[in-house]
């Protein structure tokens, strides 16, 4: 079981000329990783590469960090960097293949991620990246035959149960899909994003209040994602909480101003309130932030 | 009611469109092949390749999809110049919730076609003036048959099949656009 909590409690009981090893910076990244907290993540896995420039080991790891945070520049800059110490480390090919993957070439990160597999054929991460990057292309099949492969060489990677469980929740086999993402949880218990994927299957298969209770669970863990808030509110707007609803949105407006959904969402949950003028009002600013919304708004405004 | 149409045979010799490849959400299969010129030549894009019939007419290629798609074009790769009697010269569009209920809704005719050959699927004319395209199809189950081929040739040859889906999906109730904050997308995923 992961438990990145214990191993950071662990941390901070060492004496402070250990705590500043960059094995234990690259640990603590390790940890905010498995915690789906990447911002601090990648600042611990800086700290250990300035303390260690060529370090290769869970350089991998900081590389899926920069993907996260979509941080293009110092993504590439990494996968350069990596490569010219040292082109035969998987590592390198993974930051390569997420490299890629940002630039959404994603038929090129599959051929990096794959390279990585044949330099190190123990490698799960690898598998599951490519896993990823087949999803990506829309190939079921061969997605699902690469977290197989991952989970042949390690059985407690949960990346690969999870893929797994979004590949059946893309073909809307909810169960499988539920039953893969709790896989996932039992090894990883305090990661957030696979909560909510569960509550996620479950609100499609109907079952409300549990994924309710999923959403509320993963948003005890993180409590500032404001994509769990968002899946909560909706959960909230279906079971007709349409005051909890608005006050999570509102603070949703404050806190992500540029992303078109949230007003969108707050249009819709206004005029279900009958306040008609504030919809309008909402609806007009998600369509100046995002003018692929404004077929669906028009549509809405002209019933 | 089968609708005919005369499509322009002359295309281009690589596939270019804003529209979205759904072939990798169909099951593919071939009415016959002959052994090393089967399904997979369809797809790989490779002009070169080519899938060829073997075996009693009418010769078909059936796509099964998991959930109902919304279908907006085809885009048949053909060459008379080097297929000769094998091109076909008309084509059946079928579509169906399943195999058993499949209705003729199209005949395309073509004439000594070279290069990517692309029509609409749909029948029912999109609500703009100004565009001839078609609104997009919503199938299982979608098969294409060669009818006939050019001077009745027995067997054919067909260098690329794509199947390919409409640039929006219409407008249902919960559609939602993608996140397009870090602080969204951040925790979509894990990998």
């Amino acid at each position: 079981m992961f438990e990145p909590q214990v191993a950071l409690d662990a941390i901070m009981l060492l004496p402070p000329e250990q705590t500043k090893a960059p094995w234990i910076y690259a640990l603590m990244g390790r940890a905010r990783f498995e915690m789906a907290d990447y911002l601090i993540a990648s600042r611990a896995f800086e700290q250990a590469r300035a303390l260690d420039p060529y370090r290769m080991w869970d350089m991998d790891v900081f590389s899926t960090v920069l993907w996260h945070l979509q941080r293009d520049v110092q993504l590439s800059f990494l996968a350069q960097e990596l490569t010219s110490i040292d082109e035969h480390s998987p590592q390198a090919w993974i930051a390569t293949g997420n490299c890629f993957s940002l630039q959404k070439d994603h038929s090129q990160a599959l051929t990096c991620f794959r390279r990585a597999t044949q330099l190190d054929p123990r490698s799960a991460v690898g598998y599951a990246l490519s896993g990823h990057e087949a999803l990506a292309l829309d190939d079921h099949d061969s997605a699902m035959q690469f977290f197989r492969a991952a989970l042949r060489t390690d059985s407690r990677h949960y990346p690969a149960w999870y893929g797994l469980g979004t590949v059946y929740l893309k073909q809307n086999k909810l169960r499988k899909a539920e039953y893969h993402f709790r896989k996932a949880i039992e090894i990883s218990p305090s990661n957030a994003v696979l909560i909510h994927c569960e509550g996620t299957a479950l609100e499609k298969r109907g079952e409300l209040e549990q994924a309710l209770e999923r959403y509320n669970r993963s948003l005890a863990l993180s409590p500032l994602s404001p994509l769990v808030k968002f899946k909560r509110v909706k959960v909230l707007i279906q079971l007709k909480q349409y005051e909890n609803a608005l006050k999570d949105l509102l603070e949703l407006r404050d806190l992500a101003p540029e992303e078109a959904n949230v007003p969108f969402v707050l249009g819709k949950l206004y005029r279900e309130m009958g306040r008609n003028v504030e919809a309008t009002r909402c609806f007009t600013i998600a369509r100046d932030l995002d003018p692929k919304l404004s077929a669906i708004i028009g549509h809405l405004l002209d019933e | 009611m089968v609708t005919a149409t005369t499509v322009n045979s002359q295309g281009p010799q690589t596939l270019k469109s804003n529209l979205p490849d759904i072939g990798n959400f169909a099951t593919w299969s071939v009415s016959s092949c002959k052994y090393g010129f089967n399904v997979s030549c369809l797809r790989d894009g490779d002009p070169n390749t080519y899938w060829q019939s073997d075996g009693p007419q009418p010769h078909y290629v059936t796509l099964q999809f998991q959930k109902k798609m919304p279908v907006q074009r085809l885009a048949v790769l053909l060459n008379f110049d080097i297929d000769d009697s094998y091109t076909p010269t008309k084509l059946l569009i079928r579509a169906g919730t399943g195999l058993h209920d499949l209705q003729e809704i199209k005949s395309v005719s073509m004439e000594q076609p070279r290069g990517w050959i692309q029509f609409d699927v749909g029948t029912e004319p999109d609500g703009d003036e100004d565009s001839s395209q078609m609104k997009p199809l919503f199938v299982y189950v979608l098969q294409v048959v060669i009818a006939a081929n050019h001077q009745n040739g027995k067997d054919t040859h067909v260098r690329g099949l794509a199947v390919l889906g409409p640039k929006e999906l219409p407008y249902t109730d919960e559609s939602q656009i993608p996140f397009k904050t870090i602080a969204f997308k951040m925790h979509e995923f894990i990998r």
